[in-house]
């Protein structure tokens, strides 16, 4: 079982982290999620029941989403209700990380900041479209949503994003 | 004279008009773009695009916003720190768990749970040292519960001792006659009772308070994860001996 454990953790650990990065921003939290999450999968790999990479992603939504209420809670009795939830994904040494690579542009900044303040389901249904590259069967799985909806959920949240996005968008392609 | 403004046409974002239709065309632009409208559905957006450059300018947007997206949010790699500690983790349990059913068959006595509990002990922080897991701050919870249960029981078993019930004088015989004082054992004044009722009460709201949280994280990770489910799995095994176990593939 520990071989195909670690076949497992070899197949998925790279999207539950960066699903996690997403949902939380933030690196470290990040890689605390997933380890947290693949021990899950670990003591949870007898009563799986359907993929492991649908129950991955449930199950580190579900946790991220844990993390976020505890840090707003923690805000709140701070009195900082204000601060945004807006990351760069920077690098553990500070260094830029791969949006440098990919453009750091103010877009890709607006970018990321209008989909991290997108309410779900669509933060989620785009980041698994956009980002993982799932197909609508493996995302309506993981979610527990009819493919139909899936879809639905999807286009509203590209249109969403760009009605956010259209002034800069356009003031970018104008540059 | 100037046209009468048509009121099926409706002002773009360039403030030029537009055709009627034009917020149906742009609620399909998605599944068009995903290649998901029907042949007569397509034919007709196109048609539509053919006519009117705010929605073609709208398709551009979405054309545009997708390869952001490509571009802006990509894929990440793990950092190997974290499946390093989780394959540990994971190694350091079935090896525990191995040992725990060997002796279990050869007729040992079960000390998975011992071996467990130690496992857990020692269990590494995360890899940013955070909060989020710390099983150091848990660890020491759970010994900070044990010693105050250990402690403040029998500080609480004293305190509760109740003094020897107070004799009280029976009621006089009705008929005025004066009988003898007459006794009656075994009863507590209400005084008594009210104020054992608020030590018993003060003792405990002071265990609760000293063990809630710590002992909320022992039983979740004491009685949990070093008891219960290692005991569930012991008997399992037990039940399993010598038949092969059916696995379910994920």
């Amino acid at each position: 079982m520990l071989v195909e454990f670690q076949e497992l953790v070899e197949q998925h650990r790279d999207r539950v982290f960066t699903l996690a990065t997403y949902l939380l921003g933030d690196r470290e939290e990040a890689a605390d999620a997933t380890q947290e999450v693949l021990l899950r999968l670990w003591r949870n790999m007898d009563h799986l029941d359907g993929s492991a990479g649908a129950w991955l992603t449930q199950v580190t939504r579900n946790y991220c989403f844990d993390q976020l209420r505890k840090r707003r809670s923690r805000r709140q009795a701070l009195g900082d209700e204000q601060e945004p939830e807006v990351f760069e994904l920077t690098a553990e040494d500070g260094s830029p990380g791969p949006e440098r690579r990919a453009g750091n542009s103010e877009l890709m900044r607006h970018l990321r900041r209008h989909l991290g303040e997108l309410g779900e389901p669509y933060r989620s249904v785009l980041i698994l479209r956009e980002v993982q590259e799932m197909k609508y069967r493996e995302i309506s799985e993981a979610l527990e949503m009819p493919i139909n909806t899936v879809k639905v959920n999807i286009h509203r949240g590209r249109k969403m994003l760009r009605d956010r996005l259209r002034e800069v968008m356009t003031h970018a392609q104008a540059c | 004279m100037p046209r009468p403004a048509d009121p099926t046409r409706r002002r773009g974002p360039n403030g030029g008009a537009e055709p009627a239709g034009c917020d149906a065309v742009r609620d399909r632009l998605e599944p068009f773009l995903d290649g998901e409208l029907d042949d007569q559905a397509e034919e007709r957006l196109r048609s539509h695009l053919d006519a009117c450059p705010g929605c073609r300018e709208e398709l551009a947007l979405a054309e545009r916003l997708r390869t952001a997206m490509r571009e802006g949010l990509p894929a990440l790699e793990c950092p190997p720190e974290v499946t390093e500690n989780v394959l540990r983790i994971a190694r350091e349990e079935a090896e525990t768990e191995t040992a725990s059913r060997d002796r279990i068959e050869q007729g040992g006595r079960p000390r998975g749970w011992i071996d467990r509990l130690r496992s857990w002990w020692s269990a590494p922080a995360t890899p940013s040292g955070g909060t989020v897991r710390a099983p150091a701050a848990l660890r020491w919870a759970a010994v900070a519960t044990l010693l105050a249960l250990v402690v403040l029981v029998p500080l609480a078993v004293r305190e509760l001792a109740l003094p020897q019930p107070e004799a009280t004088r029976a009621e006089a015989p009705a008929g005025g006659e004066e009988g003898p004082a007459a006794t009656t054992e075994g009863e507590y004044t209400p005084e008594q009772i009210a104020r054992a009722e608020l030590e018993a009460r003060r003792v405990l709201a002071t265990v609760a308070a000293v063990g809630r949280d710590a002992g909320e994280t022992v039983r979740r990770e004491v009685l949990a994860g070093a008891v219960v489910r290692p005991a569930r799995r012991a008997v399992e095994g037990l039940r399993e001996t010598g038949s092969d176990r059916t696995r379910r593939q994920p």
